[in-house]
Formats: structure tokens, C-alpha cells, sequence
């Protein structure tokens, strides 16, 4: 029987404010543990939360950037359980009334287009941290840091529109674009300001029935995700074929073993007792206020896409690259604005560029490079200051010092050789000490001519320009 | 419809307290009481009422994103049963 | 009982100087009583009263403001710096708070002389029962006998002039009634709650304790207002409630809930002591109307599910992991019930577990959800009451102060004590108990529930009955 697994993300996103969502505390990355803390992040008694503008602010806006219907009043909830990262002994979230319901995002897997809707995205705070010396499992006590407890987070839910691995690793990158370009988050998985939770089951192909799904936790990358997803869809089939039963329960992604292992407790709260916390009186989301986030927002990058394709005739695939950041679509965009011939700047950008930054593993906004810079490089080829060749020398010279294409050029004596009285001495020279290859051109074997033309690029260091080194050869040799 | 002691018991420890079993008969009889004096209070003009989880009806005012200082660390520890100069101690997360 | 100590009292004599120096150790010698033989206080501020005493001979403060020098006692449920904050409980024995409660820093701002913390029932849960870890807090009128509250017992002795409390269900407002004292519980939103340890936040507010309507007005005056840490006093800006009070008192309507005298645990003496007093409202130009108000007497229930639920989650946080008791123990969820078995009361662990029953999947929608819309019953039957009438009376408790032995009679996770004082917690409007005294003998407690933000019309006439 072929199975077919139906997957499901749930993923938190720390929200970029500069406090947390109901205090003023700092929600600066990585400092000592507890300086960020103050009596009503640590849950301290007679301390009341006040709500923060910007999270709701921030909420709304990835909200209406992932196509949901915006809620116009919502309430904070308690969601009560004990555990040692938690210091109220409840968490306040969006339980009644998400921020947002209803929206989706679209995919491309291979060259198809799929739509993964989100059933809904709402605010809440997150918890703190534990610590341990070694493992959770062999230390003896945990240390606790409340800096990260009350940052603000949204939690994305997914529909079960996903069907593998690797369509929960596009649609989690794709998430991430989107995010990054609405500047709520900055989505980094390795430092846990995105995360991602699986529910995973399978069934039959065909089947419209749910099978039984397991919740999978503690997947730190995308590669993590696409990893322990596959893994866990193995795992059920073999279940399944040996004709026992998956057992609903959350498992743990194990990334050095690469299995993902069951994580059971007598203790696991599963009954939250929801109910508004008195405390953080309800919030009603103005339709003028939502239309102002909406104004706010950016070129998104399905737009950007269309805009990219329609506009500057790229093709699809150039178009998604270039808008996998919004610095790199706006740098492309501005370059394209100073030089325009967009196919060329996309194979520059998409070759070159990207090629540079790869290597580097350096990010487009640390790039030296300027967008006038770099329509400045085109336009000395253009006018045959230097040839394309010599242009990627001196583009990797731009990329490691920020200097202009100009300066470049004269400090480095780039300049193309184009004087044809200049040249005729070099090319002359050239088939003078090869009587070989002339003699094989001649005679009919073209391919000669290209040894020559190499000669001639290595004797003028690459500064000859071909098409007058040609055009001289094929003089000197009829 | 009656209450059971088993629900009592998975109260409490959802509460994270332990009851002798005086207390829990105590407390079995006298939220019967109270839980069929609720019931009593239930009618159909009931079904349509909203509910005031809130005495006022004022909506929330938001606060700005503006940093404030926050407690030095040695005032958040000064309470703490068991810590070092940065962090709260507490016991073996896992059971066994 | 025969000391009378007011503020209006004081502020007629001259020399401050000898006039502080005399009150201080007058007043010292009163709180060394209440501490010891009457089980007021857990902790006196010792080393700050005589600095402070000092401070104001010295001229600081100097008439700044009316209560600028005037002792004042705090419920051991409102957060303080100088002086640790128990909430009447072990798990709390030694928690020394780093804030000061919103109402706490503007007493001190005024001057006014922090004489101690005073007991309370533990977290306010355990309404006027008067007793904690600590022990009971015993009634000036008869020691055998509970006063309430610490605050109660401290300010009925003479050892503060007012006290600041909580209120959540009517626990203030029925220990005024069992000391003979004047007991305000203000709007929802009145004072700020910053910095109030409450265990139902949508019931409790911060109320006041004192002898007479002047002295009320001067307290709410300086702590009513608004503070951005507790939202929901935003947008009600105080009025001068000392200039509402010297206004007239004209044609006052009251009502009066049919069925007042058919609830089960009214004392005859209470219906005695209280018709009397109606009668003198009557005298002094009110008209007293019977209303119709069929949910009222369902919100002592009402508030007990509610206040029970909300309770469950807002002490969730007494865990030993930040702060307070902490048991030993081998692993983390054992050391949470472990913790909170010990430091909590018998009482409160059947109030946590009851809330916690309440909540649960299985009587969410058949037990918590009705309570919530009967809630809104009571509030929208007293709004539309409101709009016929400027008040609506009641006694503020069916008894007298109970005997310490027979609490048990009277409390339970709901309470008789309740019956008249919940529905102004469930609906958010202020509520006062004005004091009925009977020749010798206990007094009693008549109680005036406002419309919202009304406390000063309520004062005006407690202050015309008391003249």
C-alpha cells in the first residue's frame, strides 16, 4: 500500500520589538542570564502586565502579509500549567481570538504551485530558558533564565496541506522571506527566534481520512526540519506496515542520533483552562489602525515576483532568486533603475554576486558594493573601457573594498587596449613566434585561431579588446 | 451527574497540591452543593447572555515600545530559595 | 473603645511638634497592643515609624498634604519595600518585595506614618474569617470574636487612623462591619491595583478602612487616580471627594432589594440594628423605595466560582522557583507540589482545587461559563436598578463578628458573610459599609452600593448619619 503523510507546522516567531510584550524590559539576544528581568516577567506578586502597541502592531502586520482576515477584538488568555520556564504558572496568549485567521502562503515545489494555507496566527509571550551543565537528562538541577520569558512571539498555525519533507522545508523558508521582508522578525533559527513544531500522520494514498499524528518537536534548522520530518514519516509507515498503531505523543528530533524519540511524563498538563486574564483588558484592532499596518507594509515577494517577471521580462526562476531577500530584490531593483538592461544585471547579480556571497557565507547587506557602482562597472564595458573578463577582476576588487569601478581601473593600469596601432605590434608579434598555429589556421583548422587570440589576451594581460583583436587577425592572417 | 473523589484528585493535582482525604470529602460535598446551586440558577433566558469576564468595558490602553529599566540581578535573586549570582536553581526536570 | 482616634480629630491642635510627639507615643503604645494582645499585626515597621516620627517633628513634609503625619496601617497583601509582605502565608513567610504598591508610594508621598503590615486571611481569599498562618486577628469589641482583618482590629484600636486592604468578594467591607468602622471598597478602577497581591483580579480592588466619611474622603483623595500600571484606572480622573462631601445631600432615592430580610443567616439583631438605621436615613431627607433585584442574591455563588477560577491561576505562580517557600525534593513537579502543599492553608488548597475543578474541561461550559453570564445578569439588573434610583441598601453582612469557634458555621469556599457584598464585586461598583453601632453591644454594618465612580455621594451621607 503506498502511504501518503499529511503534515501540519506550527511555527513561533520572535517578534522584533525592542521590549517585551507586557513589560518594559530588553529583549536583547544573549546577554546574563536575568538582567533583563524585571517583577512582572518574572511573575512576581502584585505586578500587573501592560500590554505592548508594537507586538499587536507586529502581529497584524504578519498577519496581513500571510493573506489572513485581521480579528477587530481580541482578548489575552491565560493558558494555565506549571513548568520551571514558565513564571506566572500560566502563559498569556491569544487563545479566543487570533490575531489573524484564514490566510495562506503560496509555494513553488518543483516548478508546481502549491498553496499551504494558515489557520491562524496569534500573539503570546514566550517563556524562559533552562540551562543545563550537561544533558537535560543526566544534570542533577537545571539553571533558570527568565531574560527570554515575555518576549513577544506569534505562533503560525498551518492547515494539514502539507505532504512531505520537503514541502515543509520550501513552505518554512518561504515563511521566513515573507517575514524578514515585513521586518517583524528576524527569524533566526540557530539563536531560536523561529521554530518549528510538526504534526505529522500518515494514510492511505487517496484516503481522506486523518490517520493518527504525532506532534515533533526540537528542530533547529531547516535542515533539522526536513530531516526529522522524513524521518518521522519512515518511522510511522514501518509502524503501520508491521500492523500496529502510531501512538499519538510528541517525540523529540534527536539531530546527532537522527532518529526522533518519544517524550513522556505523568506530569504533562493536557487541560488549560483557558479563560481572558482579567488583568490585560481586551484590545480592539481599529480598521483604521489595520489599514495604516496594511499601508505600511512592503512590496511583498509574491508581488515583487510578478512585478519582476512582468515588468523586466525575467524569467520565473530569475525572479524567485533575486526576491529571496528584500535587500537583494532592492539592490537588484535600484541597479536595474541606474543600468537598464535587467538580464544582464540579473546574470551579474544571480552569477557573480550571489556566487561572491556564497562563498563568503556573507549576506547581501554587508555586501561592499553599491548598486551605482555597479551600474558604473556595466557602463565601462559598455563603452569598451574594459572587457568583460577584465570586469569580473575588477567586480571582485569592488566586492573587497568597496572602491569604485573607476578607481579601480586606473589604479590597477586596467584599462582596455583598443588602439589598433598598439595592438597591430602585439597580434604581429603573436603569429611571428607561432608559425605552428598559422600554418594550422591556413590550412583550415579554425580552432587555431583561438590559441592565438589566448596569446594575444596573455601577452596584453587580458586587456586587449577581443573584438579588435579579431578583427586584426583575421586581417593579418587571409 | 455526580461529582467524583477521582475528579477532586485530578483537580488538585492539576493544581500541583496534595489533599488528605478529609479535605477531599470536605471539599467533594461542599462543591456538590455549590455546583447544584449554580445549576439552579441556569435558565433558557441564560442562552444568549454574553459574558462578563471584564467589570468595565473599557478596552485595553497599549503601551509603547520604549525600554525601562529593568531589576539589578541581585534584587531579582534575593528571593529565590536556591541560585547562583545569575540564575534560579531547580530540581531534576526529568522523573526517574 | 472609647478611644477616638480620626483624623479630623487630630488636625485641630497647634504645636505639631508636641502634638506629633504625642500622638506617636500615644499611638505606639496602641499598636504594641494591637500587636500583642490582639494578633493585629505580622510585622510592625519598627525602625522606620521613629524615623519617620523624627522626620515630621523636623518640620519635613511640612502640611505638605491632611495626611501628612497621620498613622496608617497596611493589609499584609499590598507590596513594601521597607518591610517584608506575607499575604497572611507560610509559602510567603519571608518574601521581602522590590516594589513598593502604587497605593504605598502615595501615602508615603503625602507623609502619612506606615505603622505596620497587619494580618490578613491568607491571599484575601478566606473573606473576613480573620485568620492566617499567622494566627487570628481578634475583635476589639469582644477578643473571642473575630475582627475580619488585622487592619480591622488595628485601626478599631486606635493604632492607625485608616487601613488599606483588599476586597474581593466583601472581605473588607464585613470586617468594617464586625469593628465598627466605615469600609469602602471603590469603583473597579478607582485606586490602582499595582503592587496589590489579589487572588481574583476581575473581583478584588484596593479599599479603605476607617473611622468616618471625612477620613475615607481624604484617603481616596490621595489614592484614587490614574496609573498606567494598572489599566483599568485609566481615563477616571479622581474629583476633590473632600469638596463632594460638604456639598447638600437632597432628595436622595434609595432602593432597598425585595427579599433583603428573607436571607437565611440574618441575626434578628442585625434586622433590628439595620431598620434603625434606615430610618435615620429616612430622617435625614433620603427616600427609601423597594427594588426588584431576583439575581443579586445569586452573586455570593457566583463570585465564588469565578474568584475560585481566577484564584487557581493567580496563585499559580507561588511555585519556590523565584521566590517564597520551596520543600525539598528529588525532582521539579514534586517540588511544586510538595511547596505548595506546605506553604498553603488547608483552606486555600480546597479554594485552589475547587477553582481548578471548575475550570476543567469537563465543567467549563456547564459550571464557569453560566457563572460568567450570571455575572452579567447581576451587573446589568443593578445598571438599570441605578438609572431609578442613586443607591441601593443593604446590610453589609446577615451577622455579627462570629465567635472564633463557630467560623466554620459561617465560611466555606462560598460564604454566608458574602450574600449582600459580592454582587458589587461582580458588577465593579463602589460599595460602603457605614457603621451601626448598638448600645454595648456588637455593632453591625448598613452598606450603600453607588453607581460607578459615585463614591462621593455615598460619603456625603455616611458623613450627614454620623453627625
Amino acid at each position: 500500500m503506498k502511504f501518503e503523510p499529511v503534515i501540519g507546522l506550527e511555527i513561533h516567531v520572535e517578534l522584533l520589538t525592542k521590549t517585551k510584550i507586557f513589560c518594559g524590559c530588553s529583549t536583547t539576544f544573549g546577554e546574563e542570564p536575568n538582567t533583563q528581568t524585571c517583577p512582572v516577567c518574572l511573575g512576581l506578586p502584585g505586578s500587573r502586565p501592560l500590554l505592548n502597541k508594537k507586538a499587536v502592531e507586529f502581529a497584524i502586520k504578519a498577519s496581513l502579509a500571510l493573506n489572513c482576515d485581521i480579528v477587530d477584538y481580541t482578548t489575552f488568555d491565560r493558558k494555565n500549567y506549571f513548568y520551571a520556564d514558565l513564571p506566572k504558572g500560566y502563559q498569556i496568549s491569544q487563545y479566543f481570538f487570533p490575531t489573524g485567521t484564514n490566510g495562506y502562503v503560496d509555494i513553488n515545489v518543483n516548478g508546481e504551485n502549491k498553496r499551504v494555507r494558515i489557520h491562524q496566527l496569534h500573539l503570546e509571550e514566550d517563556t524562559g530558558k533552562l540551562l543545563h551543565a550537561g544533558s537535560i537528562i543526566d544534570s542533577p538541577y537545571s539553571r533558570v533564565d527568565f531574560n527570554r520569558a515575555g518576549v513577544p512571539l506569534i505562533e503560525i498555525v498551518t492547515e494539514a496541506d502539507i505532504r512531505s519533507a520537503e514541502e515543509a522545508r520550501i513552505f518554512l523558508q518561504k515563511l521566513r522571506t515573507i517575514l524578514l521582508y515585513t521586518e517583524v522578525s528576524d527569524c533566526k533559527m540557530e539563536e531560536g527566534s523561529m521554530r518549528c513544531d510538526a504534526n505529522i500522520s500518515i494514510r492511505p494514498e487517496g484516503s481522506e481520512v486523518f490517520g493518527i499524528r504525532t506532534e515533533l518537536k526540537n528542530m533547529n534548522s531547516f535542515k533539522a526540519v526536513h530531516k526529522g520530518i522524513e524521518y518521522e514519516i519512515k518511522r510511522q509507515k514501518k509502524v503501520l506496515k508491521s500492523d500496529s498503531e502510531v501512538i499519538p505523543e510528541t517525540r523529540h528530533w534527536n539531530e546527532s542520533k537522527g532518529i526522533t524519540t518519544a517524550m513522556r511524563s505523568k506530569f504533562k498538563a493536557s487541560d488549560y483552562r483557558c479563560f481572558p486574564d482579567p488583568n490585560v483588558l481586551p484590545v480592539k484592532n481599529s480598521s483604521e489602525w489595520i489599514d495604516n499596518i496594511k499601508k505600511s507594509l512592503p512590496e511583498l515577494p509574491d508581488e515583487k515576483i510578478e512585478r519582476f517577471v512582468k515588468e523586466y521580462n525575467l524569467p520565473q526562476y530569475d525572479a524567485e532568486v533575486l526576491t529571496g531577500s528584500k535587500e537583494l530584490a532592492e539592490f537588484y531593483d535600484q541597479t536595474v533603475s541606474l543600468y537598464p538592461n535587467p538580464k544582464f544585471v540579473s546574470n551579474w547579480v544571480m552569477g557573480e554576486l550571489i556566487g561572491l556571497l556564497n562563498a563568503r557565507k556573507e549576506d547581501i547587506s554587508c555586501c561592499e558594493i553599491t548598486p551605482t557602482n555597479l551600474a558604473k562597472l556595466f557602463q565601462l564595458i559598455d563603452n569598451q573601457t574594459i572587457s568583460g573578463k577584465i570586469a569580473k577582476t575588477v567586480f571582485e576588487e569592488m566586492f573587497e573594498t568597496g572602491k569604485d569601478p573607476e578607481t579601480i581601473v586606473k589604479e590597477k593600469n586596467l584599462v582596455q587596449i583598443s588602439d589598433a596601432g598598439e595592438l597591430e605590434k602585439i597580434v604581429e608579434m603573436v603569429i611571428e613566434s607561432n608559425p605552428g598555429p598559422v600554418a594550422d589556421f591556413k590550412g583550415g583548422k579554425k580552432k587555431a585561431l583561438g590559441f592565438l587570440v589566448g596569446q594575444i589576451m596573455k601577452e596584453t594581460k587580458g586587456q586587449a579588446n577581443p573584438q579588435a583583436v579579431n578583427k586584426l587577425l583575421a586581417e593579418k592572417l587571409k | 451527574m455526580n461529582l467524583s473523589s477521582q475528579e477532586i484528585k485530578d483537580a488538585a493535582w492539576d493544581a500541583r497540591l496534595e489533599l488528605s482525604s478529609q479535605e477531599e470529602d470536605a471539599l467533594l460535598q461542599e462543591a456538590q452543593q455549590l455546583f447544584k446551586k449554580v445549576k439552579s440558577f441556569i435558565d433558557p433566558t441564560l442562552e444568549n447572555v454574553p459574558l462578563t469576564f471584564f467589570p468595565i468595558p473599557s478596552t485595553a490602553v497599549l503601551r509603547e515600545d520604549e525600554v525601562q529599566p529593568s531589576l539589578p540581578v541581585s534584587k531579582a535573586m534575593a528571593n529565590a530559595p536556591d541560585a547562583d549570582d545569575h540564575c534560579y536553581h531547580v530540581p531534576r526536570i526529568i522523573e526517574e | 473603645m472609647k478611644n477616638s482616634n480620626t483624623l479630623t480629630g487630630k488636625k485641630k491642635k497647634n504645636s505639631k511638634e508636641s502634638v506629633l510627639t504625642g500622638i506617636s507615643q500615644e499611638m505606639l503604645s496602641l499598636v504594641g497592643t494591637a500587636k500583642e494582645e490582639y494578633n493585629a499585626f505580622i510585622t510592625l515597621n519598627d525602625h522606620n515609624l521613629e524615623k519617620q516620627v523624627s522626620d515630621l517633628s523636623m518640620g519635613e513634609k511640612e502640611e505638605k498634604n491632611s495626611l501628612s503625619g497621620i498613622p496608617a496601617v497596611l493589609g499584609d497583601n499590598l507590596c513594601t519595600e521597607e518591610m517584608r509582605t506575607t499575604c497572611g502565608s507560610k509559602i510567603l513567610e519571608n518574601y521581602q518585595s522590590p516594589f513598593n504598591a502604587f497605593v504605598v508610594d502615595k501615602l508615603k508621598d503625602a507623609g502619612v506614618m506606615i505603622v505596620g503590615k497587619a494580618n490578613v486571611d491568607e491571599f484575601g481569599v478566606g473573606d473576613s474569617r480573620g485568620v492566617s498562618y499567622f494566627g487570628p486577628s481578634k475583635n476589639p469589641w469582644d477578643i473571642s470574636r473575630t475582627a475580619g482583618s488585622g487592619t480591622a482590629s488595628a485601626v478599631a484600636l486606635g493604632a492607625a487612623v485608616f487601613g488599606l486592604g483588599s476586597d474581593a468578594r466583601g472581605g473588607l467591607r464585613q470586617s468594617a462591619a464586625y469593628s465598627g468602622l466605615a469600609g469602602l471598597k471603590p469603583s473597579y478602577g478607582r485606586i490602582s491595583r499595582w503592587g496589590l497581591i489579589d487572588y481574583a483580579p476581575s473581583l478584588d480592588q484596593v479599599g479603605i478602612l476607617a473611622k468616618t466619611a471625612v477620613d475615607i474622603a481624604l484617603v481616596l483623595e490621595c489614592t484614587a487616580g490614574e496609573d498606567y500600571r494598572d489599566l483599568s484606572t485609566l481615563n477616571n480622573p479622581a474629583p476633590k471627594y473632600l469638596d463632594i462631601l460638604e456639598g447638600k445631600v437632597e432628595e436622595i432615592t434609595i432602593g432597598l432589594p425585595g427579599g433583603w430580610n428573607d436571607v437565611e443567616t440574618l441575626e434578628p439583631e442585625v434586622k433590628a440594628l439595620f431598620e434603625k438605621e434606615l430610618a435615620k436615613l429616612k430622617e435625614i431627607g433620603c427616600i427609601i423605595v423597594e427594588v426588584d433585584l431576583p439575581h443579586f442574591f445569586k452573586a455570593s455563588a457566583t463570585a465564588c466560582i469565578i474568584g475560585a477560577v481566577e484564584a487557581f491561576s493567580n496563585l499559580a505562580n507561588y511555585d519556590g522557583v523565584r521566590f517564597g517557600f520551596r520543600s525539598r525534593s528529588k525532582h521539579l513537579q514534586e517540588m511544586y507540589i510538595e511547596s505548595r502543599t506546605e506553604g498553603l492553608s488547608s483552606f486555600l488548597k480546597q479554594f485552589l482545587t475547587f477553582g481548578a475543578l471548575v475550570s476543567s474541561e469537563s465543567h467549563y461550559n456547564e459550571i464557569f461559563l453560566p457563572a460568567q453570564k450570571i455575572r452579567t445578569k447581576i451587573k446589568e439588573e443593578l445598571e438599570e436598578i441605578l438609572k431609578t434610583v442613586d443607591m441601593v441598601v443593604t446590610p453589609t453582612v446577615p451577622f455579627r463578628a462570629p465567635l472564633f469557634l463557630d467560623l466554620d458555621s459561617c465560611y466555606g469556599l462560598d460564604s454566608s458573610a458574602n450574600i449582600f457584598t459580592a454582587a458589587a464585586n461582580l458588577a465593579g461598583n463602589p460599595a460602603l459599609s457605614v457603621p451601626v453601632k448598638s448600645d454595648g453591644d456588637l455593632p453591625a454594618g448598613l452598606q450603600l452600593i453607588g453607581k460607578f465612580f459615585d463614591e462621593g455621594k455615598m460619603l456625603s451621607i455616611m458623613n450627614i448619619l454620623q453627625k
